[in-house]
């Protein structure tokens, strides 16, 4: 249960948020009743309909536009198995086209797990005493920090509860801590967030401390199912303030903003055209769209009986199913499977739901990774990871699959942030720097981290990755070949 | 400590310092970023990406230019030396923001 100072820290800024909501320049973008009629509209897709709709997402991944949620009701309907194949298809070519063959790799770092919400999901709730909340220290945070830097992580996104214990003056400490440490030739290179929802002030704070993106995930849009599970009284509990977090980073200056869903509190094809509504209100209102979108699904955690009794609990094939419909509708947004999922699931949905980045070698408990030998320590973790595998077996897998690792963190230190990233990824450009920045990071790891087996079968695919830069970037080729034998003579952190 | 974005002004001077610098220098492309921690944060700039290796340098604390094209070291100090007064606005036009950090946020 919260402190005295904490419920008084919250009573305070549930008030201030009030008065912001009150004041509210945004109109809500989410009109439940059309979104349900819509999906009812379309129940019943004719095939050759539904197959011209995943030819547009293909123009549209080079075209920079985004299906129309008319489209995504019909998609979310299907029920063809042929058209399923063809979404499948369609989704791996977007991502390919895109982004390329490459998997961008983080993991997240769990900072504090004490909040002052009571969500009925969380095992992090501030009710639920079967979970032993805690902040790291300092002096923790560097032990945690050690040991992702020690396996060859580069990239981490840092999560907050919501708590006085780590508010905006929290987090930029953490974060200048986090890009401070170095080990040997590591180091962290870009740190992600994601937090609570904060002012313009307290965002434009965070953003000077050089964060990559931050992320707020509304969990559910369905307003109904909203107030249910985030119990009226607390801060989760205003819809409007959340709804509008990402457009208050942006005015922030924050460009780099990511939106998500938890998949299992309301119908996953609701919260698909809610999603895509809340990508289009980016984009009228900044000209931004979302840098990446993740579709966290509901897990088992201590105590918490809705994690597994909920109505909208969603099918493997289903999941399938959302996060390739993600990869159509909206083809330039990175999109983000975790670690909750099983490997066999992982694999699946991220060939066949055109996934372009995920967490390997994963803790989740706050200060987990300390005690890496520990998969699951369940009285101080938020949910059940379901992928325990560690980062140098994930990039193994990866590799023999044919995917390139990639550790590339060059696009936010190239200034290729915001505006400048989005046409890039609007019409399919990027690849180009996304695979010549993964061949050179993933060579660091190599060197740097992997096991013989890992190094072996690592350095055929940085062969056949090298063949793809002859002969889709050949501007770069030599540069390329340059930087990776500087890399042999022990130079680090080459980028373009 | 805050230290906000430049002003909608500042970014329209950027952009068309940039492009006079793109055609004065022959440059494919030439912009401009904010200096936060390691992040290069884009502020304004012009030209067709070349996926081609970019140059850079520091212009100030707060400020950094990126450019695609031929540029040799002397046409790099002409271009520091013709950037400097409006890199010094900005530099100040920042300061006077950050100074102001300690006052009540408008809630």
């Amino acid at each position: 249960m919260s402190t005295s100072s904490a419920i008084q820290w919250h009573d305070t800024r549930l008030a201030a948020v009030r008065k912001w909501e009150s004041a509210c320049p945004y109109e809500d973008f989410i009109d439940d009743g059309a979104i349900e009629e819509a999906l009812s509209t379309q129940a019943n897709p004719d095939k050759a309909h539904t197959l011209a709709i995943v030819e547009k997402a293909r123009d549209n991944a080079r075209a920079g536009a985004m299906l129309s949620p008319e489209d995504v009701a019909v998609l979310a309907n299907t029920q063809d198995r042929d058209c399923w194949e063809a979404i499948y298809d369609a989704a791996n070519w977007i991502k390919r086209a895109v982004y390329g063959n490459r998997i961008v790799l983080f993991a997240p770092l769990y900072i504090s797990s004490p909040c002052v919400n009571n969500c009925a999901y969380c095992g992090f709730r501030t009710s639920n005493d079967a979970v032993s909340k805690r902040t790291l220290t300092m002096d923790e945070l560097d032990e945690e920090l050690a040991a992702l830097v020690g396996q060859g992580h580069k990239r981490l996104v840092l999560v907050y509860g919501e708590h006085p214990s780590s508010d905006h003056e929290f987090i930029c400490e953490t974060i200048a801590r986090t890009y401070s440490v170095r080990r040997g030739y590591g180091e962290i290179r870009r740190a992600n967030i994601n937090a609570a929802p904060l002012f313009v002030d307290e965002y434009e704070a965070v953003r000077a401390s050089g964060i990559g993106t931050y992320q707020v995930f509304q969990e559910t849009y369905h307003h109904e199912t909203y107030r249910k599970v985030h119990p009226q009284g607390t801060l989760k509990g205003e819809y409007r303030w959340r709804q509008f977090a990402l457009h208050r980073a942006l005015e922030a200056g924050i460009d780099d903003v990511a939106l998500g869903v938890l998949f299992g509190l309301y119908d996953w094809r609701f919260e698909l055209l809610a999603m895509l509504h809340h990508a289009v209100a980016l984009e009228k209102a900044f000209d931004i769209g979302p840098h990446t979108m993740s579709y966290p699904r509901l897990e088992p955690a201590l105590n918490t009986p809705l994690a597994t009794r909920s109505p909208h609990v969603i099918s493997d094939e289903d999941f399938k199913r959302a996060v390739a419909i993600i990869r159509l509708m909206c083809p330039y947004t990175g999109s983000i499977l975790t670690a909750r999922e099983s490997p066999a699931v992982r694999r699946e949905v991220m060939r066949d739901g055109g996934v372009s980045q995920m967490d390997a070698g994963s803790r989740i408990a706050v200060g987990g990774y300390a005690q890496m030998e520990h998969e699951h320590i369940p009285d101080r973790q938020q949910f059940i990871l379901g992928d325990a595998r560690s980062l140098d077996e994930f990039v193994y897998d990866l590799c023999r699959d044919g995917y390139l690792p990639s550790f590339c963190t060059a696009g936010y230190r190239e200034g290729r942030t915001g505006a400048n990233f989005m046409p890039l990824a609007k019409h399919a450009t990027v690849n180009r720097f996304c695979i010549a920045n993964g061949v050179l990071t993933f060579k660091e790891y190599l060197l740097d981290y992997a096991s013989p087996e890992t190094r072996a079968i690592g350095e055929r695919v940085i062969h056949t990755y090298l063949e793809w830069i002859d002969a889709n970037v050949p501007q770069l080729a030599d540069k390329v070949r340059q930087n990776l034998e500087r890399e042999g003579q022990n130079q680090r952190d080459l980028h373009f | 400590m805050k230290r906000p974005g430049i002003t909608e002004h500042d970014k329209a001077r950027l952009t068309d310092v940039s492009r006079a610098l793109c055609d004065e220098f022959d440059l494919d492309r030439l912009y401009f970023t904010q200096v936060l921690g390691k992040r290069r944060h884009f502020l304004a700039g012009c030209g067709h990406e070349g996926f081609v290796p970019s140059g850079h340098m520091g212009l100030s604390e707060n400020l950094a230019v990126f450019w695609q094209g031929p540029l040799p070291e002397r046409a790099q100090q002409e271009l520091r030396t013709r950037l400097a007064p409006i890199v010094a606005d900005i530099e100040k036009d920042l300061n006077r923001s950050t100074a102001h950090d300690d006052e009540p946020p408008a809630r």
